[in-house]
């Protein structure tokens, strides 16, 4: 199967999607021109392949952070594209509601998988019955209710891990991973106690 | 004033809202059907497989022999050997050496015991982290235990592990598959079992086979806490189920042992300060759950313990017969299931000669070959690997 074990793929591309957005983002605020704008990704791409001491910058970062999920490849992959033309592929409510996903998943994965909880629920994305219908569900709903990036996403994730196309043999992996979880978890307590802080300083 | 909001919908646009849901109804299908197909059809079995017993064992008079794995020290210190039996009545052996436990410099190595005239072959590196690195595509910093398995169809498989990032609790687990007995090696993949980096998985027990083929091999979490787990490898290498052997956080290096088609025993070392023994947890149904461990009258200094079943009946213990020091190593054999333990041996019991630094003699592993001989080897002070073989007739004549 062609797709089969991208792995190295999918993180170099979240990798580059990443440094080239957060790039791009600042060349927007300046208004930089499309060259500029192309240049800076080029370079972005030509650092993560140099090699320091015969080991590539992106084989280095692949050691420490393993791999990421499709979901996050394609949120990064969305803003990649915003950036460099304007085209919104996954809008803000669509963005909101998968950071909820993300950080109520992990909230339910992490814990258990350090022992927190006495039921493991990694285990049960080997043989992820449940989970998929879960998540059949879910697409179902999120696309009813117009969150159609959201089920998309979803749906891309599901497809990634019928092909096999990482390492992983496990559904979890394929929907999440610990920066998307961080950043979700971040993101939800800001927007949970960032509005009670600023309300208590206008109140002082 | 009527805006474009409060106008009813075009018909086009009607259309269009249509064909994109009936193209996302497809997409669904196509997506989620086979992979739901696949999980209501797939039950796995939980029969251990057990290999038939030897024609004749080795020899009918006591046989017990040592040596010593390598014939020169090739690094300044190796840990961790294991081995598994050819065809032939050979042996392939692997440990990790370097210039110490988990330096830079430390590759895996591998040896061949010939069954025909019972010498090693001289020790040949194997992989090292720069190898696995290419192999792995990813930064590889150190490597270390490392597992044989010989499967039904008698490939070899070789688990190790390997860590990029802080100590043994940043371990992630690899295997190689050999199919001609250890002269040349598919390339390294990577098994993903933990969802946090995938860390802290580490291997040091012989694997388990299952009647269908596939693989159970032990393993333990090193991530916040300690914990023995089970993972079920499909013979493609696969991973098919994990199982939580201890809940608990101090318990590691499993080492099952399959009693029948269905009842094992797992065999746990105890890093808790609390009480210095053995545990043990059992399993009624074929590795799927596991009791909660209790302790056996066994000691342990929190090391690695190894047991196995011998082809007529008896338990075999390899352990460390000592609360706090690794000098002594010492064979226990049970005749009623692990209810009860007689110390048959010792095999090392005392300190290592004079000017030697004190390591101790540490991580057994042991195996019955398919003549019927036991073979152990074992970590000599962290300097050699030493290999003790014996028969059933030597056994017998110990109890």
């Amino acid at each position: 199967m062609m797709f089969r074990f991208c792995d190295r793929y999918i993180f170099f591309a979240s990798v580059f999607f990443l440094l080239s957005a957060a790039a791009l983002r600042t060349c927007r605020k300046r208004q930089c021109s499309m060259g500029l704008k192309l240049s800076l990704s080029i370079m972005y791409l030509v650092i993560l392949l140099v090699p320091i001491e015969g080991v590539r910058v992106y084989v280095y970062l692949r050691g420490i952070a393993n791999g990421v999920s499709i979901v996050t490849v394609s949120i990064l992959g969305s803003l990649f594209i915003r950036e460099i033309s304007g085209k919104e592929l996954l809008p803000a409510a669509d963005r909101r509601l998968l950071w909820c996903m993300a950080g109520i998943a992990g909230l339910l994965l992490y814990p258990s998988a350090i022992g927190m909880f006495p039921w493991d629920m990694y285990r049960i994305g080997y043989r992820p019955l449940l989970l998929l219908i879960i998540l059949l569900a879910f697409s179902l709903l999120s696309w009813a209710r117009g969150f159609r990036a959201v089920a998309l996403c979803v749906v891309l994730a599901v497809a990634a891990f019928s092909w096999h196309t990482m390492e992983s043999d496990n559904l979890w992996d394929y929907l999440t991973d610990p920066f998307i979880t961080i950043f979700a978890w971040v993101w939800m307590i800001r927007r949970t106690f960032g509005g009670i802080f600023r309300r208590k300083v206008r109140g002082i | 004033m009527i805006t474009q909001k409060h106008l009813p919908p075009l018909k086009s646009a009607r259309a269009w809202t249509g064909a994109s849901a009936a193209a996302f109804f497809a997409l669904l299908v196509a997506v989620f059907l086979p992979p739901l197909y696949k999980g209501f059809s797939r039950d796995l079995s939980w029969i251990f497989a057990l290999r038939p017993l030897p024609a004749a064992a080795v020899g009918a008079s006591p046989l017990y022999r040592e040596d010593f794995v390598q014939g020169e020290e090739l690094t300044r210190s190796v840990h961790c050997p294991s081995l598994v039996d050819l065809h032939d009545g050979s042996l392939l052996a692997f440990w990790y050496g370097g210039t110490r436990e988990g330096a830079s410099d430390v590759a895996l190595y591998q040896a061949t015991w010939s069954g025909r005239d019972r010498k090693w072959t001289s020790a040949c590196p194997l992989t090292d982290s720069a190898h696995a690195r290419i192999d792995l595509d990813r930064y590889i910093r150190k490597i270390g235990n490392a597992v044989p398995y010989r499967d039904a169809r008698g490939r070899i498989w070789l688990f190790y592990v390997t860590v990029s990032l802080g100590g043994w609790s940043g371990s992630s687990i690899n295997y190689m598959v050999s199919e001609d007995d250890g002269c040349t090696w598919r390339q390294a993949k990577r098994l993903v079992t933990s969802p946090i980096l995938n860390m802290g998985t580490l291997v040091r027990s012989a694997p388990v086979e299952y009647s269908d083929g596939s693989i159970g091999l032990p393993v333990y979490s090193e991530l916040c806490g300690k914990r023995g787990e089970l993972l079920r490898l499909a013979t493609d290498g696969t991973i098919l189920d994990k199982i939580w052997i201890t809940r608990d956080r101090t318990f590691l290096q499993p080492s099952v042992v399959p009693l029948d088609t269905t009842r094992a025993i797992s065999f746990l070392r105890n890093s808790g300060e609390e009480s210095r023994r053995i545990f043990r947890s059992d399993s009624g149904d074929g590795g799927r759950s596991w009791s909660a461990p209790w302790r056996m009258t066994l000691p342990n200094p929190d090391s690695a313990v190894i047991g196995l079943k011998a082809r007529d009946g008896e338990l075999l213990l390899v352990f460390n017969n000592m609360v706090i020091d690794r000098d002594d190593l010492s064979l226990a054999l049970s005749t009623d299931e692990g209810r009860s333990w007689k110390i048959v041996h010792e095999f090392e019991k005392g300190m290592p000669p004079e000017g030697e630094d004190i390591e101790g003699f540490s991580y057994p592993f042991l195996i019955q070959s398919d003549d019927g001989l036991f073979h152990l080897l074992y970590s000599w002070n962290r300097k050699r690997i030493k290999h003790v073989y014996f028969n059933e007739a030597w056994l017998r004549s110990m109890i």
